[in-house]
């Protein structure tokens, strides 16, 4: 079903928007992570396994940029032709014209998780290698803008050999266990009060 | 594996989720705020390996991956504290 109102323009990257570098003047800012409607087991937690369903999905696992993406811009989905040209990363200086009814749909059952920004660093996932523990991996934040939404950030994990996302091993499998554990104790299912506060237009655009 | 985590440190909660890539995720809460997210990974042509992290108060107490027997001896262990 296409919205009457079209697909939000604050979503599109603009002429004149810059890659985000450094994410340390939005520690307060949230990042929004989609989930299906129940996502809760029937004790009440967080289903873990819906957190991301693939662990290739952990590996680079996305998120939206809470503040000019407004938690409800989650209902905006690329279709299967959008994504083609709408789920193509942003390159830096490239204009996007915006979608038309074809190239998305609206998904009102989608639910959210939350996760404030200062609070990645502390995220550090345990695992072994073989019989050798002690090694840790740290999330950091990535702004992976794709075109048709400026405001997609990715959460990677780095281990002393890089990013995991370029690794291959046995012990890959035990981290982003670890990492999908990880996720479902600390992210959190509302958004504080005051959490939507304006972004400073320097973070995002080459003035 | 289901009847096996259900018998050991005596969960009050447990879900059983199979995933999309050869592998089971069980998910347990036990007395006192301990949570075991455990994943059996069945994807060939690698051995089956068992996977768990315990966790208390959104703490990590205990991550550990290897061969079946061993990685449940390892969560038996860490249950037991």
């Amino acid at each position: 079903m296409a919205d009457p109102e079209g697909y939000p323009n604050r979503l599109i990257p603009k002429l004149g928007y810059q890659y985000i570098d450094d994410f340390s003047p939005l520690a307060s800012a949230y990042l929004q992570r989609n989930m299906p409607a129940e996502f809760r087991l029937e004790n009440g937690d967080v289903d873990a396994a819906k957190v991301a369903p693939q662990s290739g999905h952990l590996a680079d696992f996305s998120t939206n940029l809470v503040g000019i993406f407004l938690p409800e811009d989650r209902r905006f989905q690329l279709t299967e032709i959008g994504s083609l040209d709408y789920g193509q990363l942003w390159l830096e200086g490239s204009k996007v014209d915006e979608p038309n009814d074809n190239h998305f749909y609206i998904d009102e059952t989608l639910a959210a998780l939350f996760l404030r920004i200062g609070d990645v660093p502390k995220i550090q996932v345990p695992y072994n290698v073989g019989e050798q523990g002690g090694f840790t991996a740290m999330c950091e934040v990535r702004h992976t803008p794709i075109r048709g939404n400026f405001w997609h950030v990715s959460l990677r994990w780095i281990n002393q050999e890089g990013d995991v996302l370029n690794q291959r091993g046995g012990w890959r499998k035990r981290m982003l266990t670890a990492a999908r554990a990880l996720l479902a104790e600390v992210m959190e299912e509302h958004l504080p009060v005051g959490a939507l506060n304006e972004m400073d237009a320097s973070i995002y655009k080459d003035e | 594996m289901l009847q096996l985590l259900s018998r050991i440190g005596a969960p009050d909660f447990i879900n059983m989720t199979v995933t999309q890539e050869q592998s089971v995720f069980f998910q347990l809460t036990y007395p006192e705020g301990l949570k075991g997210y455990v994943e059996l990974h069945l994807e060939e042509p690698d051995e089956i390996e068992l996977v768990f992290n315990l966790y208390r108060n959104k703490q990590v107490v205990k991550a550990y991956g290897g061969k079946v027997e061993e990685s449940l001896a390892a969560y038996l262990y860490a249950l037991n504290g």
